[in-house]
């Protein structure tokens, strides 16, 4: 896709540990269109955090990108330098991070926090800056934004945090905002109002969004498209509706089958057998095989490869079409 | 809106499964200045037993005629004003040092101990009480109070000894003290004792093992600090009194003639330095291997 | 809790504290066997009264009490003396019987201070830069070279040090910097650096250390999304972090530093309240030792109500307690 906004290809990313190496991220590709919605749904470990905060060159820690490509805007952002890829962040994409507790500094003022990527980026004078952080207050829906500005994290509230970290996020007006389980560490009422605050901020500005999530029901609710990753690789990746009309993979069917609908409490539960690993060694077959009720003797010797198998629907498995003909 | 559960992942898995000790062990090989440290250690310990029998003279042996001699065959540490074999007084040293060094942190730590676990299993008025008594001695130099105890027992052996413990103990109560409260409210425990564990099982399993580490880290590096301490009261003329022979008192006596006789302060200083810092180093890598911090 | 209320609660506590520790250390040193009266000094002064008539000794004795008030019962001589210590009006010791003690605290402390404090102030202009150059480089050579080195610094007590210092500039480099004695500002050098190594060691460990851990927190990965630069990251979100829990560091580090402040000048010979302190103890001068004492602890503990203030006043979410 020419086209698109962010196109990464093969990206491979490790950690270390101790004497171990981790894969964490096992040659993911993906790309965002402008103005898209990209949810990228795992359970935790899966690697969907790593493979996008490794693009932004935000990982911690002992965590390396090994391999691949990512390109915004057809910059390769992999291999920029450290200042060139600080122009980028803040000022073209914007992040918001799972919890909001941590992830604002606790000793600044929480106006200073949102003007300082303004200020950075030179996107504003400093009285622009400010003026242009009271509305971003406004916006977000934290009343009396005058003297709010200048309150500690610590006198906020989980949610009113989590709108701070979206008004610091989208400060600069970015192309792209990545939503790293923006509503994971709040409580159920919250996660609503704040989802509901990006759904606002998306359809005003046109931008795209990345939501990365454990949470299905956020991911169908809020994107245009859904990608499924298990053990650092992409499992399946279609557009909302597709998605959910025809699931051509055995790991996103017991995804669905495990999911509690409202109005549907006579239905059985069905969790997916198993549990997941770290791969301490790059995965060689199929990463689900254990867990899957359609493994053959095959999918313990191939790797699948992400294939198409209609339009816009891309799967890793060696019997999408049995699935979906099963499934369906 | 749906919500979905999912199953969560064991992140750890382990391949092989070691002893404690035995990756505390391999941790604490791979710094070697804390091997360094420990050898030498062992040395002292070994010194400080049979030091008064591999001394060539007596500590009391005087050799006027030899006085302030610099280093030879005969005195290979040189010999001080009255003729002391420097090279003697250093091994009888070495004996005292450890004696206070030991004895002094062991007293620190059983008092420190009773009045900590008293505080931390008891909690209400006994914790205010000794809180309010850690504060206390956290409030001004405990050197003072040395000097003071000093004063009134006397400057033998068994008063120092006493003294430098019964004034060190206060932190070694608050760590204890911490660690009950922390380990007594800890999820682990919680979680313990709602899977049916007996109380016994928790504090063999749980808080001994913790509290254990914790304790060996502050046991160590208590060490230098007393025989810091203890060098620093000769220092001020309130150590072991002469002729006990002491680091401290060697380092204050060639205090007095340094540019004239420096070979009495070479080999007292600098055997003294090395130890403490041998001490450190054993105590540093303790906690590095005991307690390993963050993932990198 | 307001400024005033913890002011007065703190220094309730001071006062409280000094007094335990007088009516500690006086009922100690009251009862300690080798009394001043007895010791070699004063026994040299009056030789020939010894000599002569153990009656004349037992009368000087006496005499020597009255004018002490030590034939008073023990409760009224401590109440007596905490009371007279607020107005720092300690009598005159056995020594010196002509000279208030408060005149020879008064030229003796203002040394003694100026060191532990150029101590103290030293080890903060060069640890910090030290901590966050061993943080910044972290597990690389550097970094081990610096921590070990810290480490040793820390582990080398205050007059080791000065020892050391006087071997290198009494016999290598001799005539460079003053080795001895008090009177220029040249003679404070030695003195200070003896004192601060152990500290500019643990402030270097502590630096780094707690540079680490901010900058390992949540929050600074926030602050990299915005694109804010790596330099003020380390000095605006991780440093400022480090800093306030530095604060906490200085103040335990004081009172050690004024015990070392006893130790080194022996060592160099400079006329503070450690030459003082020396002779007092040896020789059971306890007036002196005890104001000594109490001045040196007052000095620490006030010191370590300013560092509290200063952490309540760095750290907003610190309230006084």
């Amino acid at each position: 896709m020419a086209d698109a906004l962010l196109t990464v290809e093969n990206l491979h990313t490790e950690f270390t540990r101790q004497e171990d190496v981790i894969y964490a991220v096992n040659g993911v590709s993906f790309s965002v269109a402008p103005g898209e919605t990209l949810g990228i749904v795992g359970e935790s470990g899966s690697g969907k955090s790593v493979s996008v905060l490794s693009v932004l060159g935000l990982l911690r820690g002992s965590g390396k990108v090994t391999q691949g490509s990512a390109k915004f805007e057809g910059t390769e952002l992999l291999k920029l330098k450290r200042r060139q890829l600080e122009d980028i962040r803040g000022r073209d994409i914007g992040v918001i991070f799972q919890d909001p507790m941590t992830s604002l500094n606790p000793t600044m003022r929480i106006g200073d926090q949102i003007m300082e990527g303004m200020l950075t980026h030179h996107y504003a004078s400093r009285k622009a800056a400010y003026n242009r952080t009271i509305d971003l207050l406004t916006e977000v829906g934290i009343p009396e934004p005058t003297s709010r500005f200048r309150n500690y994290p610590f006198e906020f509230s989980g949610g009113m945090r989590q709108r701070v970290m979206i008004a610091m996020a989208i400060a600069c007006e970015p192309q792209l905002l990545i939503a790293d389980e923006p509503t994971t560490a709040l409580d159920v009422t919250v996660q609503m109002q704040v989802l509901a605050l990006l759904q606002k901020l998306r359809q005003k500005s046109r931008m795209s969004v990345v939501i990365i999530t454990h949470d299905f029901g956020v991911a169908t609710n809020f994107c245009d498209r859904i990608m499924v990753m298990y053990a650092g690789k992409v499992m399946e990746s279609a557009p909302l509706e597709e998605f959910l009309k025809r699931p051509a993979h055995p790991y996103t069917i017991g995804l669905k089958a495990s999911i509690i609908e409202v109005g549907q409490s006579n239905r059985v539960l069905q969790p997916i057998p198993g549990t997941t690993q770290q791969l301490t060694e790059p995965p060689r077959a199929c990463p689900f095989v254990d867990r899957c009720a359609f493994a053959q003797d095959a999918c313990h010797e191939e790797l699948p490869e992400l294939r198409s198998i209609g339009s816009d629907h891309l799967v890793a498995c060696l019997r999408a079409e049995e699935v979906m003909s099963h499934a369906g | 809106m749906a919500v979905a559960s999912m199953p969560t992942s064991s992140a750890t898995a382990s391949p092989r499964r070691r002893s404690q000790l035995g990756m505390a062990w391999r941790r604490y090989r791979r710094n070697w200045l804390a091997v360094a440290g420990l050898v030498w250690v062992i040395l002292f310990l070994i010194i400080g037993i049979i030091g008064p029998w591999i001394a060539p003279y007596s500590y009391q042996a005087t050799d006027f005629l030899n006085a302030n001699q610099g280093p030879t065959w005969q005195h290979i540490f040189g010999t001080d004003n009255l003729g002391h074999d420097m090279f003697s007084e250093i091994l009888w040293s070495v004996q005292n040092a450890l004696e206070i060094a030991f004895g002094a942190t062991l007293i620190s730590f059983v008092v420190g101990v009773i009045l900590g676990l008293w505080a931390g299993l008891k909690g209400g008025a006994a914790d205010m009480f000794v809180m309010r008594l850690v504060d206390f001695m956290f409030a001004f130099p405990t050197f003072f109070m040395d000097l003071i105890l000093v004063t009134k027992f006397g400057r033998g052996m068994g008063p120092i000894l006493f003294a430098i413990g019964i004034t060190g103990w206060a932190g070694y109560a608050r760590l204890i003290r911490s660690l009950v409260l922390g380990m007594r409210n800890g999820e682990m425990v919680e979680a313990a004792t709602a899977l049916g564990a007996t109380q016994w099982h928790i504090m063999r399993r749980y808080l001994f093992p913790n509290v254990m580490n914790s304790m060996l880290v502050a046991l160590a590096f208590g060490i230098p600090g007393d025989l810091t301490v203890m060098a620093g009261l000769s220092v001020v003329g309130m150590g072991l009194r002469p002729p006990l022979p002491s680091f401290g008192n060697m380092i204050a006596a060639a205090g007095g003639n340094m540019l004239g006789y420096p070979w009495l302060m070479y080999f007292p200083a600098g055997i003294f330095a090395i130890t403490l810092l041998a001490f450190l180093f054993v105590a540093d890598g303790l906690q590095e291997a005991l307690n390993p911090k963050g993932g990198f | 809790m307001g400024i005033l209320k913890y002011l007065v609660k703190r220094i309730i506590s001071i006062i409280i504290t000094t007094s335990a520790i007088i009516a500690v250390g006086y009922t100690l040193m009251n009862l300690a066997p080798g009394s001043f009266f007895s010791s070699s000094t004063i026994a040299a002064q009056m030789g020939q009264l010894a000599v002569t008539d153990p009656k004349l000794v037992q009368e000087y004795e006496h005499m020597f009490e009255a004018r002490y008030g030590l034939n008073q019962p023990l409760w009224e001589q401590i109440l007596k003396y905490i009371w007279h210590s607020f107005t720092f009006n300690f009598g005159n010791s056995f020594e010196n019987p002509s000279t208030p003690i408060m005149t020879q605290l008064h030229t003796a402390f203002p040394i003694s201070f100026e060191l532990a404090l150029g101590a103290v102030v030293l080890a903060i202009l060069i640890g910090i830069p030290l901590g966050v150059v061993a943080a910044l480089k972290r597990n690389t050579w550097v970094d081990q070279f610096l921590t070990t080195i810290s480490l040793a610094g820390q582990a080398v007590p205050a007059f080791v040090i000065a020892a050391i210092l006087v071997l290198l500039f009494g016999v290598w480099w001799q005539g460079v910097l003053p080795v001895n004695g008090w009177g220029q500002w040249q003679d404070a050098i030695l003195p200070i650096v003896a004192l601060g190594i152990g500290n500019i060691g643990s402030i270097t460990r502590y630096m780094r250390g707690s540079l680490i851990e901010a900058l390992r927190q949540d929050h600074i990965r926030t602050a990299e999304a915005k694109g804010v630069r790596f330099w003020p990251i380390v000095i605006k979100h991780a440093m400022r972090n480090s800093m306030t829990a530095l604060i906490t560091v200085i103040g335990p580090m004081f009172a050690f530093t004024v015990v070392g402040t006893i130790w080194v000048e022996q060592i160099f010979s400079i006329p503070g309240m450690g030459s003082l302190m020396a002779p007092a103890f040896q020789s059971d001068d306890f007036p002196l030792a005890m104001s000594e004492i109490y001045i040196l602890c007052l000095l620490v503990m006030l010191m370590n109500l300013v560092v509290d203030l200063g952490y309540a006043f760095f750290d907003p979410r610190v309230k006084l307690e």
